[in-house]
């Protein structure tokens, strides 16, 4: 086929896409960009237009702290599901060997998802709480005298929470890279005496890059814009960007909740263009 | 309602304009038939819009959100009948125009409402409380002849705690207590701005270290000390969490989580109904009171339906429904469906935390109230949150 | 060459401890929910637990007008449902779209990208004020429909992307030198190679919509879905009701999937036999 065909037949496939996001999502997005601009504090669609929302936004530390601690949030969830996604996924794919025990270990991992995610979060409360689970059996085991609060309503529990929600998104792309692998070529570099740990960071890790990539990708757009597990677990005490906007929602500052918005989804394009320069996942087939 | 042949046309062309968008809009006819309300789960109730329907014949088509802002927002995007909100709200949703004036000679009941709900003081000498005080705020003219909202429940927050764990003799308890170092690590505070810097204002007032004219409605520099003070607490891990929702101080109290926070008093019965011990405090300064009601949507379509509806709220049914949850009803309706045990301990006090109805209409210190510097407070509290 | 072996036997065993003690974390709140769905009438959705019954389990049958689960629940699967499908359908065009670079395809990568970057309240608000400008009615089925895809759509496009990324062209050149069509060549090579991958794609669409509160909150008329009527109970105590509901997801779903996995087998097995019996 030749080329103009060929892109004619792919616009032709990109269309629905393109054509739902643009009715369903740009035109919501733009809504929220303009209300940004708004300088009155009522809800009011003749409202005149500027910058003030934006300097405002610059001029308070705390808000700009804020962001960084988002960011930062960000960084420690990819750090961690990066390195349990992979093993999960390693596991899965190339310890397993009978395909009935791999679907029964995916589906494991799939099915508690099926849960709303609200029912979930509602349990990890007798899980992680004083009163709850882990906390009976550490004073059954004697490990420890009182009840361990660290878990429940604090950074550190949001961030149990969040790896428990998330792992699987870093994962499954993995999965699927590790499943593309012809099997001949780490049979060839072990033939050529190559020991397992040479043939895994040499030829698999670069081969499931993109896999990992796109895992990682998605963790940081969705931990950039959490916001209810970070109040539900965190007990409303701690605050990252997701909830901001829903705060400030709640109080009326629409347009200042249309900023903050606006400034989550440049960081998270700013991310996601920064991680495609490691690696360029929208190149698709062998190279 | 006589119904003419312009209205069965056009009737009859949205019916079929509905049917090939395959849309959720009815038919005009039906509309008489169905009540778009906004509110949340806790007047919403199940047992009171079942009764509703069966003697009004209309269905009520609920829209619940625990957020006060989002269903004063619904009015905007969606139509709607009525909205059931708190005066705070209330004020927000008339200033944006998103309701109307109802005509209080439609509501006969409303009459034999207190002195509190006429005046916004219970008697001449009684504290008028500081804030958004229904009372002063509902009227529509002067005259009183027409209203923003009908306020059908309403309730005094103070003090929940654990008497296993806080002492408390008599049952009496200052604001001051939500900060008293004993009990860091398991107290919880109201994690809304304009409500949580409300309760730490009580606070603070009531421990000294706030001398604020009206702790409602603070100044930029209140404000300040305010978050420095909750920022210090916060470091010292005071606050086990903080609270949202009903439902979410149910849970971390039954759950003992906390053992001291403020509280409503249907939250003190959910918790005890657990097992778990609970009380309500009489507190030293006084209470924060809120009411909620109906307001009349400016886009409402069934407005005759809207009117059953406001009457069917003060007829008495609903508000003894409520009053067995541990709401008060403004007007004694109630009385009709209620034996007298029920009255003499829902309403006199008798064996019940806090004392009757008049003595607390008598003690109101603060009104939940949506701040004029809010847009401040969102800011400190912001600070807060992210300290 | 022993000790190769059993350093590989190590390596598994403590990537399969990994694996299992994640899974652990995972069920064990899914197990704490089913114990407490069982409490008794005054139990909440903590512990201590009070008595044992089926007290919840009859309380979500019971048909109510406003904490009525079951309508919403079925609108919520019927949902997911169509968002698994056009989810699945949509991924699978716009990654086999990218394959080709067309002009615009960077921008097209960030067009779809953009659904998890907007922040889902302020999308949906977004969605509900233009609809009420536009004259539409919101339901859950149009406006939300619409606006659930909007955030299933990037997850199933980046699982294709994965699924694609090292797909070897020449397979399908060399169904093409056999003088199959596209469309041929597309069905039976490409497809069967990246089902995986649209089956990735449907899980996202079904589980995230199901699950999605953010978005559905404005964008819905007044007949609600699941999550939102779930997030209004927190207004009231939180009952148990809802752990009724998760234990039965749970165990409905683990029924499902032994039915089907049992079909499987069994059609296997036939046409297994079916095959020895025509060979013989």
């Amino acid at each position: 086929m030749n080329p103009r065909k060929r892109s004619l037949v792919s616009h032709v496939l990109a269309l629905p896409s393109a054509l739902w996001m643009l009715g369903a999502l740009v035109i919501p997005t733009l809504f929220i960009v303009w209300v940004s601009f708004w300088t009155t504090r009522t809800f009011s669609l003749e409202s005149p237009l500027g910058l003030l929302n934006y300097t405002k936004f610059f001029n308070r530390p705390t808000y700009v702290k804020l962001l960084a601690d988002t960011v930062q949030q960000s960084l420690l969830l990819m750090a961690i599901t990066v390195v349990l996604g992979y093993a999960i996924a390693y596991f899965v794919v190339m310890k397993v060997r009978q395909p009935a025990l791999q679907l029964g270990l995916f589906l494991a991992l799939v099915i508690p998802f099926w849960t709303s995610v609200l029912i979930r979060t509602i349990a990890w409360i007798p899980f992680l709480g004083v009163t709850g689970v882990i906390n009976q059996a550490l004073l059954f085991l004697r490990v420890v005298d009182e009840p361990v609060s660290v878990f429940l309503y604090s950074r550190t529990g949001i961030t149990l929470a969040q790896v428990s929600f998330y792992t699987l998104l870093a994962t499954g792309p993995v999965v699927y890279t590790l499943r593309n692998i012809p099997p001949s070529l780490p049979e060839a570099a072990r033939s050529l005496k190559a020991t397992p740990l040479r043939v895994f960071w040499r030829i698999t890790v670069p081969l499931t890059l993109p896999g990992i990539l796109i895992g990682q990708i998605l963790v940081f757009l969705n931990v950039m814009a959490d916001f209810a597990t970070a109040s539900a677990i965190g007990g409303n005490k701690h605050a990252f960007l997701g909830n901001i906007v829903i705060l400030l929602y709640d109080s009326g500052q629409l347009p200042f909740a249309s900023v903050i918005a606006v400034l989550l989804m440049l960081c998270m394009l700013g991310g996601v263009a920064a991680l495609l320069k490691v690696v360029d996942i929208r190149r698709l087939g062998v190279p | 309602m006589k119904i003419t042949r312009r209205d069965v046309l056009k009737g009859g062309a949205l019916a079929a304009g509905a049917m090939a968008l395959g849309g959720p809009s009815h038919p005009a006819f039906a509309q008489g038939k169905e009540l778009n309300v906004v509110g949340a789960t806790f007047n919403l109730r199940d047992v009171i819009l079942q009764e509703f329907t069966k003697r009004a014949g209309i269905t009520v088509k609920p829209w619940l959100s625990p957020s006060a802002q989002a269903r004063a927002d619904r009015l905007r995007v969606a139509p709607v009948d009525t909205l059931e909100t708190g005066a705070d709200f209330m004020k927000y949703a008339w200033d944006d125009k998103l309701i109307v004036p109802i005509d209080l000679s439609r509501v006969p009941n409303w009459k034999r409402a207190p002195r509190l709900f006429w005046e916004g003081q219970e008697t001449p000498t009684s504290p008028v409380g500081f804030g958004d005080n229904p009372g002063r705020l509902m009227y529509a003219d002067k005259e009183k002849t027409k209203a923003k909202y009908i306020p059908y429940m309403y309730q005094f927050d103070s003090v929940g705690y654990n008497p296993d764990k806080v002492p408390a003799p008599n049952n009496v308890l200052s604001w001051g207590e939500l900060f008293n170092p004993k009990w860091r690590g398991k107290v919880a505070l109201y994690g809304i701005d304009w409500l949580g810097i409300l309760d730490a204002a009580m606070g603070m007032q009531a421990l000294g270290l706030l001398k604020a004219k009206d702790p409602a409605n603070l100044t930029e520099k209140e404000v300040d000390t305010v978050i420095l003070f909750l920022k210090e607490k916060k470091k010292e891990g005071h606050f086990r969490a903080l609270w949202k929702a009903f439902g979410e101080l149910v849970n971390l109290m039954a759950a003992q989580e906390v053992w001291i926070a403020d509280a409503w008093w249907p939250v003190v019965v959910e918790v005890r109904k657990k097992g778990v011990p609970c009380r309500y405090a009489e507190a030293v300064e006084g209470y924060r009171a809120w009411a909620v009601g109906s307001c009349l949507s400016a886009t409402a379509k069934n407005i005759d339906g809207a009117y059953e509806w406001f009457n069917f709220w003060l007829e008495g049914f609903a508000g003894a429904e409520q009053s067995k949850l541990g709401f008060y009803s403004p007007v004694d309706s109630y009385k009709k469906y209620l034996t007298p045990e029920q009255v003499r301990e829902l309403y006199e006090g008798v064996g019940r935390d806090g004392g009757s109805i008049a003595a607390r209409n008598a003690k109101i210190w603060t009104w939940n109230t949506k701040p004029a510097k809010q847009e401040y407070y969102t800011d400190k509290w912001n600070e807060f949150l992210a300290s | 060459m022993i000790r190769w072996q059993t350093r590989q036997k190590v390596v598994k065993g403590a990537l399969g401890g990994v694996t299992l003690l994640f899974l652990a974390y995972q069920w064990f709140p899914m197990l704490t929910m089913a114990v407490l769905s069982f409490t008794g009438p005054n139990g909440g959705t903590t512990f201590p637990m009070q008595d044992v019954s089926l007290h919840w389990y009859r309380e979500l049958l019971r048909v109510q007008m406003v904490d009525d689960f079951k309508p919403p629940m079925l609108r919520s699967l019927l949902l997911a449902l169509a968002c698994s499908v056009t989810t699945a359908a949509l991924s699978l065009a716009a990654a086999q779209a990218m394959r080709a670079r067309f002009r615009g395809n960077g921008a097209f990568f960030y067009l779809i990208l953009l659904g998890v970057m907007a922040p889902g309240l302020l999308v949906g608000f977004g969605v509900a004020v233009v609809a009420r400008i536009l004259g539409l009615p919101l339901a859950w089925y149009t406006t939300t429909f619409a606006v659930h895809i909007v955030w299933t759509l990037p997850f199933g496009f980046l699982t294709m992307l994965a699924a694609f990324n090292r797909f070897d062209r020449r397979l399908e050149e060399a169904a093409l030198t056999l003088r199959a069509n596209r469309w041929t060549t597309f069905w039976r090579i490409t497809f069967p190679l990246v089902l995986p991958g649209v089956i990735g794609a449907g899980l996202f669409g079904f589980t995230l919509s199901y699950d999605e509160f953010a978005r559905s909150f404005f964008s819905t008329g007044s007949e609600m879905t699941l999550p939102l009527v779930i997030f209004a109970q927190f207004d009231r105590q939180l009952q148990p009701t809802l752990y009724a509901i998760g234990t039965a997801t749970t165990v409905i779903s683990l029924t499902t999937v032994a039915v089907f996995a049992i079909l499987f087998r069994l059609v296997r097995l036939r046409t297994r036999a079916a095959v020895s019996a025509e060979t013989q």
